[in-house]
């Protein structure tokens, strides 16, 4: 008990005594978060949009003419039982004809009620997980070899521009991300190193008097465990209270759940206590 | 039967320059007993200190402190030594960010010590070397003689078997050297170990002591 006062205390000290020095790396460090937090909405909104536009993909499967009407609606069960497949929409003739007049506003094919040209077909749409070219492209290639089947087509080359687009905005989103992240860890490194500068003649006496490492560590530790929590929320805070005051109408901001801002803050002060570590490290070999 | 305060044998010691400050040093100084090791500038004094507390460790030898051997890398084998030594000057020093109280505190927290008995502990050491004013005091504001009986203080606070003193009294004057002297009898009388290093004999008889010189890299 007596140890963890004192490494309380210690806490207390570094703070109280140091109060622009702990100010300014809370400040430097939240405006670092602050960057994160905005790149994380930026990130989850455009996922969300991309993930909307997604969800309008379909894929048409064109049936044989030679086939029966009966033997054409039988090809649903068989498609059903592709887990890939959200839905199966089948278009007999007549349905096609009444989808293309309310395309284009006028049944063309007046004069034509008994030899309608248009193909029966499937509409398949699929969950937004499975969305992807790799997935459809497979999907495509297997149903293609089925013989009541002529045609299976699927708007490939926009979904893989989606596809790159989102994944672009990924990577650069996990770099970016990792930059920052790698900043806000050196930056704090920094403050508690510069810290731990000014008690290296007191590291050193606390270690000739049999202290461990850890004991000497821990008020550093706690330290940057404080700073990296506390900068993490404040940028959230900054944030929640900047959105309460914007009303967005044009596109819907995705912010992140409370639960997830609370994991967040939660690796932020593993995050502190990781540089506190590393800013007293090069003081604690008892051989100094 | 209790290890002997230390036991060094045989050891060898060069330093990063290539001076060979100790050539088969053998030392044993049993516990109740003390040793003043008397030797000029530069010729190891200090060294044997850091080499007693792990700081920096033989090139060949054993070193037994308290009954603990200190081998490089064996830093659990030195931390527990430490905390059961006290000690005076040379690289040892007061913490500079802590008042004198805290200072005497800090080996007694180490040492599991519960509150009550860390504060009774800190009055009577202070009242009994007449420090009690310099409590909430800061170590720069300390003149050198008080910061050496602070020093003395700390070295014992924890009941610390073995002290290490690093020129207890160099260029202090008769009164202080006295009143320096006055504590390290009473230390001894109370049972410690006294391991003293110093470029001058002592000009004053401690008892259970004994005094030798270092001469070429040995104790004569």
């Amino acid at each position: 008990m007596s140890k963890l006062t004192h490494v309380l205390g210690e806490l207390g000290r570094n703070v109280v005594r140091h109060p622009l020095a702990s100010v300014a790396s809370l400040l430097s460090l939240a405006l670092l978060l602050l960057l994160f937090d905005l790149f994380w909405i930026a990130a989850q909104t455009s996922n969300r949009f991309y993930q909307d536009l997604l969800s309008e993909v379909e894929m048409e499967l064109f049936v044989s003419e030679s086939l029966s009407d009966s033997a054409a609606t039988g090809i649903q069960r068989d498609l059903e039982i592709y887990p890939e497949i959200a839905s199966v929409r089948y278009l007999s003739k007549d349905d096609a004809r009444r989808e293309l007049e309310s395309l284009v506003g006028v049944d063309l094919l007046v004069g034509y009620d008994t030899i309608n040209p248009l193909p029966r077909s499937y509409l398949l749409s699929f969950t937004p997980a499975v969305l992807s070219t790799h997935v459809l492209d497979s999907l495509q290639t297997a149903l293609v070899t089925d013989d009541r089947i002529d045609a299976v087509e699927y708007g490939r080359e926009w979904l893989a521009k989606a596809e790159s687009t989102r994944n672009l905005i990924r990577d650069v989103g996990i770099g970016l991300g990792a930059l920052i992240l790698l900043a806000a860890l050196i930056n704090a490194t920094n403050s508690l190193r510069l810290l731990a500068r000014t008690r290296a003649e007191g590291i050193t006496q606390m270690l000739l008097l049999g202290s461990g490492r850890l004991f000497v560590a821990a008020p550093f530790i706690l330290e940057g465990m404080l700073i990296g929590g506390v900068s993490a929320a404040v940028g959230w805070l900054a944030i929640r209270f900047a959105a309460s005051r914007v009303d967005i109408t044009q596109v819907e901001i995705i912010m992140p759940t409370v639960e997830q801002i609370v994991g967040y803050c939660l690796v932020l002060a593993f995050l502190g206590g990781l540089a506190g570590w590393l800013g007293v490290s090069k003081f604690l070999r008892y051989s100094r | 039967m209790d290890a002997n305060a230390l036991d060094l044998h045989q050891v060898t010691y060069t330093t990063d320059r290539g001076d060979t400050l100790f050539r088969n040093l053998d030392l044993t100084l049993r516990q109740g007993e003390s040793l003043v090791i008397v030797g000029a500038a530069g010729t190891g004094k200090t060294r044997l200190l850091d080499i007693l507390i792990g700081r920096t460790f033989a090139d060949s030898g054993s070193v037994e402190v308290l009954g603990e051997e200190l081998r490089k890398r064996r830093w659990g084998a030195v931390r527990r030594v430490r905390r059961r030594i006290g000690g005076v000057g040379g690289p040892f020093d007061l913490i500079p960010s802590f008042t004198v109280a805290k200072n005497l505190s800090i080996p007694m927290i180490l040492a599991g010590e519960s509150r009550k008995v860390r504060h009774e502990r800190l009055f009577t050491t202070l009242a009994d070397m007449s420090l009690l004013n310099l409590a909430k005091t800061y170590p720069f504001q300390l003149t050198r003689v008080e910061r050496t009986m602070v020093q003395l203080a700390r070295a014992t606070i924890a009941n610390q078997p073995l002290v290490l003193i690093d020129e207890p009294a160099a260029g202090v004057d008769p009164a202080t050297y006295e009143r320096v002297f006055g504590y390290l009898t009473k230390l001894i009388l109370s049972g410690r170990s006294l391991l003293i290093v110093s470029a001058e004999p002592p000009q004053q008889d401690l008892p259970h002591t004994t005094v030798r010189f270092f001469h070429e890299g040995t104790l004569v």
